[in-house]
């Protein structure tokens, strides 16, 4: 018998089911593909919703929000309003996926399972790896709750993983953004907390080539969240104790750190019920999505004791045997559609195990493709043969389907290895929920990519040399108005930021000692975003910038300053405009006092 | 003539593709790190030129990867891998295995000996899960108290705190996870002995396997409808909050530094 290594490959490379939903919710996740090509962050109202999956909003592609970046965001403005939003769709997610979320939704997890198939020695799971996979709990108890809320109560937004250790805001975000052209300006944001995270992605990216899913058993606070509610999720997998033998298969198969199946660390991926040979695991709410049979088999080795545990291996092993004689039905259509697509090119025998012919046939293509046209009628002949050859298989009876498998000598006859264990879908089912995916990636897309308009940016008077487009914006606690023109004569300081970003309030203090520094020469103004989520005068007068000599102005919908001054949805974003009125220096990130005092001694020389 | 072992070729091309894969990294990482050390100006460390510049240097050993991967691949077909994967299964796990549903009838001096044994085993289990708890708990306890210091937090200076945080908490985390490391390996030191006295009691036959006994599904109900209701009144209160625009507006409009950009 002779089996083709290639067809084999291929068939062990065939996407699964899961890994198509995984392709199909990475999709989901980043929608806004015209994000990809703009480089611009997707500004939809579908933000509002937090995306069940690990994917960072500052995505060029993110048409929902993260959930992980939500939950610290609202975590430090706990003393102003509890999170409760954010928490109960937590709790909603985990209640009806549990970790399926990991398994089949989350597209870091893909990537992850990617780079794993990289033909490495990897390391297996052992006590050690079980016991280092409750340090996710550590960073979800010490970066997610603790440092968002001990600094939400200073009013300083830190969302301790996103900034210090999720490798998505790198991988998507940073690189997202960053990788296109448009945004060449970002590169000066870049610093030592890029370079850590940075050398975090590294170590992580050549972790996860060596240990299947690294980052969701070590470090993914968000797996550790879901980890609680897998246990009683209406979505996962469950065990019937009924048909358990305890035979250790299913942790044996499984690559996470569970020590039972659709414990805490396991993320249902499913790959164990094909392995279980009593079939004691299977879907929750199987009945409603699987075949009868498939949800409920009979126990075929109840009455086997538990001394006999290598017998029930044998009998196991013999049954399965002789569930593995493959479907007629299905051999001959492989048969003859492999017949029917590579005849022509002389590749069907010998894909399907008969090389002589075979390589006899691919030197004739070959040569009738080098000296064509007789090529083009040599291989039209082929392929007019080759739908003979097919439909005839097709339409053959199982007596002359066997005789003519066994002339051929294929592998399909002998290789087909049945998928008897796993579970089938009822086809009303497969077909709803394949429409219904369908349509809603459809919708998506659509909106994302025709129905939400980008803003137009203005193209002039925003870049550094260009004369800084004028505004005129309402100044907190005082009745003027700003404008730039009416502090020419004067360096003037732009700086933009929200009351959510914390970086932007720790450095409002720096533009102050400038601003008293220079007080004669020059000017310095704080605009809020014109998205604001708390009242920001009050919000001002609880940190005492109201003694402050800078002023405090207002960015609005209809003027959009940040966006018109080249804001890419970014903050903090300061902007240096010199005494004549035209953009000096232009900062898309924190700024320093000393950076800020150098650039103002510049212009003063 | 010897047969040719495919799975030795695999074995070392998987390590060469490794070792590549170990350098690309390390390149990598040293590129970031010396573009940092080196940078100019503060706010301009990463120039597009510079990285420019450092990912052409570093076309050649990306080429050499992305090719050895491919090759991997070609590797595959060409020579099929039939190593099978191997797990073995841990003295805890094949006890957790063995002792499942089952009950120990002491019907002579023997088993009595090795029933005593066994709960010697299960005694110093427990033990030593009592002196682990301890051990974790006290680096869990000083690591609690300095994180939930406030005063440990200035808010002028976040990553210096965080760092200093760091700095002092990394100790106490190592320490905890290799007590726990010790626990496990002691608790595998300790199933090998359970196991070695279970199989005795069961050459002597004095294991009698139980009945099954079913979880009461009544509990993940209520569970169910618990965290069901709790989800959904979280939820509306949060939209009546106006927690839903906050949402938008903190998702539209990045902190970079949040990030991880800066």
């Amino acid at each position: 018998m002779k089996v083709n290594k290639f067809i084999l490959w291929l068939r062990k490379i065939k996407p699964s089911k899961r890994k198509i939903i995984q392709l199909y919710a990475a999709l989901l996740h980043n929608a806004n593909l015209k994000g990809f090509i703009s480089g611009k962050i997707f500004k939809g109202d579908s933000k509002v919703l937090c995306a069940p999956g690990l994917n960072c909003y500052s995505c060029p592609g993110a048409v929902g929000a993260c959930p992980l970046g939500t939950l610290q965001n609202s975590l430090s403005s706990a003393n102003k309003r509890l999170p409760f939003y954010v928490f109960g769709i937590l709790m909603l997610y985990g209640l009806i996926l549990g970790r399926t979320i990991c398994g089949f939704l989350c597209p870091m997890g893909l990537l992850q399972e990617l780079v794993y198939k990289i033909k490495t020695p990897k390391i297996n799971k052992s006590n050690i790896t079980r016991t280092l996979s409750y340090f996710k709990y550590v960073l979800l108890a010490v970066l997610v709750f603790i440092i968002p809320v001990i600094y939400g109560f200073y009013d300083v937004v830190i969302p301790g993983f996103c900034k210090y250790v999720c490798p998505a805001g790198i991988v998507e975000g940073a690189f997202g953004l960053l990788s296109n052209p448009n945004n060449v300006d970002f590169f000066q944001m870049l610093g030592g907390l890029f370079t850590w995270k940075f050398f975090l992605l590294i170590a992580i990216a050549v972790m996860c080539v060596f240990m299947y899913r690294f980052f969701c058993r070590f470090l993914c606070p968000l797996g550790a969240i879901y980890g609680f509610f897998n246990k009683f999720s209406f979505l996962g997998i469950k065990v019937n104790n009924d048909k358990c033998t305890n035979c250790g298969l299913c942790i044996k198969a499984c690559k996470m750190d569970v020590k039972k199946v659709g414990d805490h660390e396991c993320i249902n991926c499913g790959e164990c019920i094909s392995v279980c040979h009593t079939n004691a695991i299977t879907w929750k709410g199987g009945k409603l999505f699987l075949h009868e049979n498939q949800v409920d088999v009979p126990c075929k080795t109840t009455n086997i004791n538990i001394q006999n545990n290598n017998k029930v291996k044998e009998v196991l092993t013999n049954e399965l045997d002789e569930e593995k004689i493959p479907e007629i039905k299905k051999r001959k259509t492989a048969v003859g559609i492999t017949s029917i697509l590579l005849y022509p090119f002389g590749v069907d025998k010998f894909l399907m195990g008969s090389k002589k012919g075979g390589k006899k046939a691919i030197l004739w293509t070959i040569l009738s493709i080098i000296f064509s046209p007789i090529g083009c009628v040599f291989l039209t002949i082929r392929s007019i043969k080759g739908i003979i050859k097919g439909i005839k298989v097709l339409i053959m009876n199982d007596n002359e389907f066997e005789d003519y498998v066994k002339k051929v000598n294929t592998f399909l006859v002998y290789e087909y290895i049945k998928e008897d264990n796993k579970p089938k879908t009822k086809k009303w089912f497969k077909i709803t929920s394949i429409s219904v995916a369908s349509s809603l990636l459809v919708g998506v897309l659509i909106y994302a990519n025709f129905f939400n308009k980008d803003s137009n940016p203005i193209t002039t008077g925003n870049e550094i040399g260009e004369k800084c487009l004028d505004t005129n914006l309402s100044i907190y606690g005082k009745d003027e108005k700003f404008t730039v023109s009416s502090h020419v004569g004067k360096i003037v300081i732009i700086n933009f930021w929200a009351t959510y970003c914390g970086p932007c309030v720790l450095e409002i203090p720096h533009f102050e000692d400038i601003q008293k520094e220079y007080q004669d020469d020059v000017y310095v103004v704080a605009i809020h975003h014109k998205d604001t989520t708390e009242d920001v005068e009050k919000f001002i007068n609880k940190k005492a910038w109201n003694e402050y000599s800078i002023d405090f102005a207002q960015d609005e919908e209809s003027t959009n300053y940040y966006e018109a001054l080249g804001g890419k949805g970014t903050l903090p974003m300061t902007v240096i405009v010199d005494q004549e009125g035209i953009i000096s220096n232009k900062y898309l990130s924190s700024i320093t006092y000393e950076s800020l005092k150098t650039d103002v001694d510049n212009l003063l020389k | 003539m010897k047969k040719f072992n495919s799975n030795r070729l695999h074995q070392i091309y998987s390590i060469f593709l490794s070792i590549i894969i170990f350098l690309v990294g390390i390149l990598f990482i040293t590129s970031a790190l010396s573009i940092y050390f080196t940078g100019g100006l503060r706010e301009q460390i990463y120039d597009v030129n510079v990285v420019k510049n450092r990912l052409l240097l570093m076309i050649f050993p990306m080429i050499l990867l992305i090719f050895t991967i491919i090759g991997s691949s070609i590797l595959t077909i060409i020579f099929p891998n039939y190593k099978k994967e191997k797990y073995k299964f841990s003295n805890y796990e094949l006890y957790k295995k063995l002792s499942y549903n089952t009950k120990i009838n002491v019907t002579n001096d023997e088993t009595n000996l090795y029933n005593k044994k066994l709960k010697l085993c299960k005694l110093i289990k427990s033990l030593l899960i009592f002196v682990t708890t301890i051990d974790c708990s006290i680096p869990g306890i000083i690591g609690l108290l300095y994180v939930c210091n406030p005063l440990h937090f200035p808010s002028a200076t976040p990553n210096i705190a965080i760092i200093r945080m760091a700095l002092v908490l990394t100790p106490l985390v190592i320490y905890a996870f290799i007590c726990l490391i010790i626990y496990s390996i002691l608790e595998e030191v300790i199933a090998k002995k359970q196991v070695k006295y279970f199989k005795k009691l069961l050459a002597l036959k004095a294991i009698q396997k139980t009945e099954t006994k079913n979880k009461k599904q009544i509990g993940i109900l209520v569970t169910r409808i618990v965290v069901l209701s709790i989800s959904i009144i979280f939820i509306t209160v949060g939209v009546i909050n106006g927690d839903l625009v906050d949402v938008l507006k903190k998702a539209i409009n990045i902190c970079s530094e949040c990030i991880g950009l800066g």
